[in-house]
Parts: structure tokens; sequence; C-alpha cells
């Protein structure tokens, strides 16, 4: 996950819940991380901007894998 | 907790115009009243006030249409108000105001609607909450308890139940967020770059594609993918025959002329080229100042001093001349003497006035020779734009086999149009390329005239005219030229799909194009297999959060079937047949089941588990209604329950548990409980059990039409019952009860004294009410004017005296005390009252 993506503090309730019957340094666990500090309305916007962040981080270690192999 | 001090209805449903109001003193209130009387009118009343609408609609109504008009009386004018209110004490012990005024009722095709005020201000559903009033899962919201809501949860589909559960037990907001994390991975593929849909159409159509097929599932590297391309170029060669070069970028020149090859061989494609427009523009304003000066020069200039001017250059040249200081002979006419210091000084002024007139001359002509160029420079340009099977020529078009007729032959008739387009324009193309080269011609020809007679122009204007004309034919044609440019490029795109297909070189344009652009497409690539990597992580992220939503729920459900099967227990205690859990099915997280256990013996531990709403009767699923709504409402507390027949007279064990059981837990959990039955045994039940709570009675008639509450608690008959048991109680906080009561009781007496003479003396609007909050000191001196026997007034001084401390803290009135105030009361209601 990006540096820069917002994280809610110390999840509560339901949530914190969830997150106990979750791997911390899984996908899942993250991306509720990222959609329980959004507000609804932004909610998909943020764990939509979450994901393309991963997709930018994979490619560019993609490319870094490219430019060890070349 | 907050609690409901009173409730105030006005024309809703069997409620007349004119509000009733029943106030609440106890924590437990139960009214009793037969069918049809409008006790479902007072639970639904409060459902209004609390949410808006009445579930019996969301549940029971077969279509809209059958709950038209159902909230308001039906004898009431149009123009009297419906309302609800309530006044509501909150948990910090402030007390407000709530109104619900019903502004449209239930329609044909549409839902009531109301306005909400708290404290007279218009407030939303929110502003509820913070009076402390949470609403529920719809549709049962409101802490409300229904007949037709009992069986709620057995009748609707698994789906509804399961939604209901969920709301309840507050995992919405897990559902929510799951919903956001799926929709979001839905946008993490977006439209495939251009690059990519190119890459994968090659991959798919060509023959030897299967190289190109890996790009799109391996991780990519530059390497890798040069590679590929090298390979497959080097397949399409071999397989043609071709020697294949050693050298990668040879192989796709190969490639190339292979293609063209193959191509030509079906179709010229040549021909089709489109050429492309070159850019011509109208001479420049600055042309066109160098000649208008020449031309005003040309009018300024002495006409005598214009055709003598290389005279007089070359006689002033004549040293003899340039030197004079006297009169001399004329060097062209030998005249003696005839040029004088003076004349020549003066032919030199003229010449001097007129010295750049040739270089001017000059300049325009060189203007006039551009323009000149500029003319014939269009005709070539036109002649450029020429369609290429025109400039290709017959010879050309019939050796390689070009025309109509072939193309129509490969595009088959449904391209008729298209062919149509193309020939309509190329004759356009042609038209307007004529036009071009004619205004070039006269535009060439008419600055060459202007120029050979230079010195005899006046103006520029006809000339400029010209090449007006020119610029816009050369627009109009650049116009056409781009149209014939689209209708050749729709005609060539069809033409190369069928002739590759023909040719069998399908995809190898597409895979020309795509080897010049390999280091964009390793950008793509790595993009792409990212983005296919991110999406597995995200399904497999979602399964995830499933299990683990699973995993809450579970828990959440083992803590909701404690509390349904502890209400149970107090409804049913020890029976053999009992609830056992309410919890989801396993792996199908829509369903939600109840569950029995069946037993035996006294030993549940070995009980077969069933459905609930198979092997349960009716009673029994009656009764576990009444247990989910318990439990329900207990973990959303609002401090108030209302009942509504929630028991079966005819089942007289699970009655007696709810009175005795269920209500005292209620009472102690600290909620209010209203109770509407139209059983009065139930009725009398509650009186009397909890009697001590003062528990406040009603009464439900509809004797004139409209519904009537009448709280019986008050009345005089009622508060005498009450006061009796405690009476002879050797228990002194009983007796201060019992003397607490009775000295309601003295001052009910006195004032239904004064409202009977009142009403003897005529006044019939003299109420009960009208006396409220005077004490025994106040109504005794009205009261003595009407007792018909003098030993009557002491009685009640008496009474006074015995049950005043009974209010204080001083000593409690004895047995004896009590009895003969009770018995006295007693006679004095046969005198007066009766």
């Amino acid at each position: 996950m990006n540096a820069d993506t917002k994280t809610a503090a110390t999840p509560t309730g339901n949530v914190a819940a969830l997150l106990a019957n979750l791997k911390k340094e899984s996908l899942g666990y993250k991306l509720i991380e990222v959609a329980s500090a959004a507000e609804p309305p932004g909610r998909q916007a943020a764990v939509a901007a979450a994901l393309q962040a991963q997709v930018k981080a994979l490619s560019k270690a993609f490319a870094y894998a490219k430019d060890q192999v070349d | 907790m907050p609690k409901i001090k009173w409730i105030e209805i006005n024309g809703f449903r069997s409620f007349g115009d004119g509000p009733q109001r029943i106030e609440f003193g106890s924590p437990i209130a139960v009214a009793w009243g037969p069918n049809s009387q409008g006790k479902t009118s007072i639970a639904e009343a409060v459902e209004f006030l609390l949410t808006g609408i009445i579930c019996r609609c969301e549940l029971t109504a077969s279509s809209q249409d059958e709950f038209a008009d159902a909230l308001r009386n039906a004898h009431m004018p149009a123009t009297a108000k419906v309302f609800v209110g309530a006044c509501i004490e909150t948990a910090a012990g402030t007390l407000h105001t709530v109104q619900r005024v019903l502004v449209d009722d239930y329609g044909k095709k549409n839902k009531c609607s109301s306005t909400l005020t708290v404290d007279g201000k218009s407030a939303s559903q929110d502003d509820l909450k913070h009076l402390g009033l949470h609403l529920s899962a719809p549709p049962l919201s409101a802490p409300i308890l229904f007949q037709h809501t009992l069986g709620y949860l057995f009748s609707v589909s698994p789906k509804e139940r399961s939604m209901y559960f969920k709301t309840l037990l507050e995992v919405a907001d897990l559902e929510e967020l799951r919903e956001a994390i799926a929709e979001a991975g839905k946008l993490i593929v977006g439209a495939p770059p251009a690059l990519l849909s190119k890459l994968q159409t090659c991959a798919a159509t060509l023959k030897n594609g299967t190289r190109l097929q890996s790009l799109l599932t391996l991780i990519p590297s530059a390497k890798g993918i040069g590679s590929a391309f090298s390979e497959t170029a080097s397949d399409l060669l071999k397989a043609a025959g071709v020697p294949v070069p050693t050298d990668e970028e040879e192989r796709y020149v190969q490639v190339r002329d292979l293609l063209t090859r193959l191509r030509s061989k079906t179709f010229p494609m040549a021909g089709l080229a489109v050429p492309s427009a070159a850019a011509w523009s109208a001479p420049a304003d600055a042309t066109w100042e160098d000649i208008e000066a020449f031309l005003q020069k040309t009018k300024d200039a002495d006409e005598e001093t214009k055709r003598l001017t290389r005279l007089f250059s070359e006689v002033l040249a004549v040293p003899s001349v340039a030197t004079i200081a006297s009169p001399i002979d004329c060097p062209v006419c030998a005249t003696p003497k005839a040029l004088t210091p003076d004349r020549v000084q003066a032919i030199r002024n003229r010449l001097t006035a007129n010295r750049d007139y040739d270089s001017s001359r000059r300049k325009a002509e060189s203007a006039l020779g551009d323009i000149e160029g500029m003319a014939k420079s269009l005709v070539g340009i036109a002649s450029q734009m020429r369609p290429k099977p025109v400039t290709l020529g017959r010879e050309w078009r019939r050796k390689n086999g070009f025309g109509i007729r072939k193309v129509r032959e490969l595009l088959g008739t449904t391209a008729d149009p298209l062919v149509r387009e193309w020939l309509r324009s190329t004759a356009q193309l042609l038209r307007a390329i004529r036009a071009v080269k004619l205004a070039g011609t006269n535009a060439g020809n008419a600055s060459k005239t202007f120029n050979g007679n230079l010195t005899d122009q006046t103006s520029t204007a006809l000339l400029k005219q010209v090449f007006e004309t020119c610029a816009t034919a050369y627009v109009k044609m650049g116009e056409i030229q781009a149209q014939y440019a689209a209708s050749t490029a729709r005609l060539r795109n069809e033409l190369q799909v069928v002739i590759d297909k023909r040719t069998a070189v399908e995809g190898w344009e597409d895979f020309l194009e795509l080897a010049t652009c390999q280091a964009e497409l390793l950008d793509v690539l790595a993009q792409h297999s990212a983005a296919a990597m991110i999406v597995d992580q995200h399904t497999q992220a979602l399964k995830d959060i499933d299990r683990a939503i699973e995993s809450v729920l579970e828990s959440k459900f083992s803590g909701l079937s404690s509390e349904v099967g502890a209400w149970w227990e107090r409804l049913r205690p020890d029976e053999k047949t009992y609830f056992y859990s309410v919890k989801q099915r396993p792996k199908a997280r829509r369903t939600v089941d109840f569950k029995a256990g069946l037993c035996q013996g006294p030993d549940r531990k070995k009980a077969p588990l069933r459905d609930a709403v198979a092997v349960f009767s009716q009673s029994q699923l009656h009764c576990l209604g009444l247990a989910s709504f318990l439990a329900r409402s207990m973990r959303e507390p609002n401090g108030f329950m209302v009942f509504d027949d929630p028991v079966v007279s005819s089942d007289e064990d699970y009655r007696a548990h709810f009175v005795c059981t269920v209500l005292e837990e209620l009472i102690k959990l600290g909620q209010q409980v209203i109770l509407l039955t139209q059983d009065q045994r139930t009725w009398k039940d509650v009186s009397e059990r909890y009697a001590s709570k003062d528990v406040d009675v009603f009464q439900i008639t509809r004797d004139t039409g409209v519904t009537t509450v009448v709280k019986t608690s008050d009345d005089l008959m009622a508060m005498m019952m009450k006061a009796e048991p405690y009476v002879r109680s050797d228990h002194p906080e009983l007796r201060k009860r019992a003397a607490e009561v009775l000295r309601d009781a003295v001052e009910r007496f006195c004032k239904e004294m004064l409202v009977k003479s009142r009403r003897v003396q005529g006044d019939g609007a003299a109420r009960i009410t009208d006396y409220d909050g005077r004490t025994l000191g106040d109504l005794f001196p009205k009261v003595h004017p009407l007792l018909k026997d003098a030993s009557h007034a002491g009685k009640l001084k008496v009474m006074e005296r015995f049950l005043n401390p009974g209010k204080h803290d001083d000593t409690v009135p004895s047995k004896g005390e009590l009895t003969c105030a009770l018995g006295d009361l007693k006679k004095l209601r046969e005198d007066y009252l009766k």
C-alpha cells in the first residue's frame, strides 16, 4: 500500500473484529483499512485508488526486474 | 433510557377529531378493549409517530391501493388535522414534545407522508436519535409488537430474514465495506490501451501468433518481447519460403516486402493511396505593397520627366555639364549657350525627386514575378492532388487489375454504398482540381500581362481578385480532398480486411506496426500483467473478507441466540421442544435458520436439532417471534415497548409466564411497558400483579363511534381496590402505600362529588380534570355544603387526619385507622355516588 494512503488510526467495533479475522499482511486487511478510513461517498474511489497504487507499484517492480534482466 | 410520559392522538384511524391524551405515570400500563375498539390504532399511532409509516402496509398489503386513505379517520372533515404527539422524557430527565402530522395519507399509488416536529420545531428522523429513540431494521423498525409482526421472521424469504438479522446485528457496515471493495475491483482493469488491444487482436489472428500470445500471460521483459517478435517474423518468412535474414530489422523489411507482394496479388492497394495536400496561400500583403508603391510613384512622377529621365541622367553625366559654371551649348540639340548653370541645377533637382523610380519599378517587377510563380505552383499542387488511379494511368490500372469491378467482386454487393460514395468523392475531387488549375492558369496569365504593361497600370484590384478566386478554389479543393481521403480510407479498410483474409496475411500489418514500438509495448504489458496479478489478489482478498465477515457474524449470532434463548426460557421454561439457536446456514451466507431442539427428557445435551419453522407449533412459533422481538428490543433499547396482544389468550401457561416473568424482567431492566390486550384476564392479572408499581390501567371503548381511552386506575373504585390488600398489612411500608392510595381516593371522591353537583345544576362540561392539582384542603370546603348528613363531614375530616401521615414520613397509620378510613369511604361512595 502506498505511503500516503489514509488509514484509520484505531478501527473499532465491527471493523476491529473483522480485522482480527484477517491476516495483517493480506490485501484484504489493507483494503478494509482503507475502506473503513474513508467516508461512504468516497469509499469506493479510495479503495480503487489504493488498488491502482498497487498496480503501479507492481508495474514498476516489473520494469525494475526487466532492467536487471536486460 | 427515554420514557413516554403521554401520547396524544387526533384523527388517526379510529380516533376522532379532538385530541385524546393518554398519560403514563408507571413503568407499566395495561389497556383493555374488546375487538375493534382501537387497540391496534393506539399501537400504530406510536409506530406512525416514530417511523412515519405503519409496517402493516409493508408486510400485508398485496397491492398498495389496499391501504389507500387508511390512516385518516374516515368520518372526519377533510380539513381536520391528523396527528400523533408524545412527551418523551430523555435519559437525562428533560422533557420533549414530539409530534407527527399526517400530510398525505396512503394513496392508490403512493406512500403516506408526514411532517415531524420536536418541541415545535421542524425535525428530521435523525433528531429522534438525539432523544435516545433508535429505530431498528425495517420493516419492524419501532419497538412495537403487533400480531401481524410476530410471524414476520418465519414468513419472509431466507434472504430477507438474513438481511433483517444482519441489520439487527449491525454488520451492514461490513457488507458496505465489502461491497465498496468489490466494486472498486471492477475498476482495476480499465479500457485496454490501443497498443494492448492491437497486440491481443494480432496474437489472436496471426497464424504464427503463439509467441505473441505468450506475451499476454507472462511477466514481460524487453528481451522476451524482442525475441517473440523476431522469431515470429522468422516464422512468417520461413512459411512463405523466403530466406530469413540474420539482422532483426532486415527481417521486418522482408516481412513488409512479402506482405506488399502478397497483397498486390489480390488487389493493387497503391491505387487507393491518398496524396497529401501541399500548402499554398495567396500572395501576402507585402507583395502587393511593392507593386502598389510603384503604381503610386508612377502616378506622382511628371510625365515629361518620366520620358526624359534616362536622357537627363546621361546629360548630367557629361563632364562639361556636371561641372558647368557658365552657359554652354546643349550636348543633345547643340543649341548654343542653351544650358545655363541654373537650368542644369533645375534638371538635377528634378532627377533627385525621381531618383528611386527605377528601383521601385524593379521591386514591382520582381513581386509580379513571384505572384506569377505562385499561380504556377498552385497549378502544380492541384495536379499532384489528383487521385492515384488517375495519376497512375489507364495502363497501370489495366496491368494491375485495379477497377471498380474488382472492388465489387472483393467486397460483394453489401459494399455498394461505400463504392458509390468513393466514386462520387473522386469525381468531386477531380472537378475541384480542374477549378483550381483553371484559376491558377488565369492568375498566372493575368500576372504576366500586368507585368508587361506595368507603367500603364493604375490599380492591382483586378489582379488581386483573380488571386482571391485562386484561394477560394484551393480551400474548396482542400475540403473535397478531405472527404475523398475519408471515403478512400473507409473503402481501403474494408478492402484490407478482405484482401488480408484472401491472402492469408491477417494480423501482419498489426504485427509490423507493433514491431516498431516494442519499448512502449513493454510498458503496456508491464501494466497489463500487474493489473492481472492485482485482480487475482483482489479476488482472493474478497474471499478472505467474506470468511472474516462470516466469523464476525457467527460470533454475533451466537450472542443473539443466547438472548433469544433466555427470553424463550422465560416464556416456556423447561419444555421438551425448545428453541436452540438462530444462526447462518453453513456455506450459505444469505440464509438464516432458527433451530429447535427436540428432547424426550430433561437432558437436552443429546437432543436432535430440527428447523424450528418445520417442527414448532403455531403457539411455539408465536412465542419464538416474541422472544426474538424481546431480544432485538433489548439490543436497541428505546426505554419502552408497546405490545398489541402479544400472547394467545388460549395458551394459558404461556400467558401466565408472560404476565409474571417476562413483564417483571422487563420492568427490572428499566423498560417501560405498554400492553394492549383484548383478554380481560390478562388485563386484570397485570392490574393486580403490578398494583404495587402503580400500574396505569386503561379501558378502550368505542361507544360514541370513536376510540376513547379511559384511565380506570384513576377511578374511585379502582383506587379503593388497590388500597384494600395493604390496609391490614403488618408491614409499615405497605400501610404507608395504602394511606397514599386512600388519600388519592378521598380526593377523587371529593372531585366526583363536585362534578356530579355541577352536572345536576346543568353544567354538562364539568370534568374531573377541572380539579387537577387541588388538595384535600382545597376540596373539603367545597364538598361540605353538598353533604346530606352532618356526620359525613366529620368522617371526611378524620380520614384526612388518618391519611395525612402516610404522605409524609411521620407515623405510619395503623391497620385500624386505615380500615376505618376505607370503610367510611365505601359508605360515602354508596350514599352519594352510586
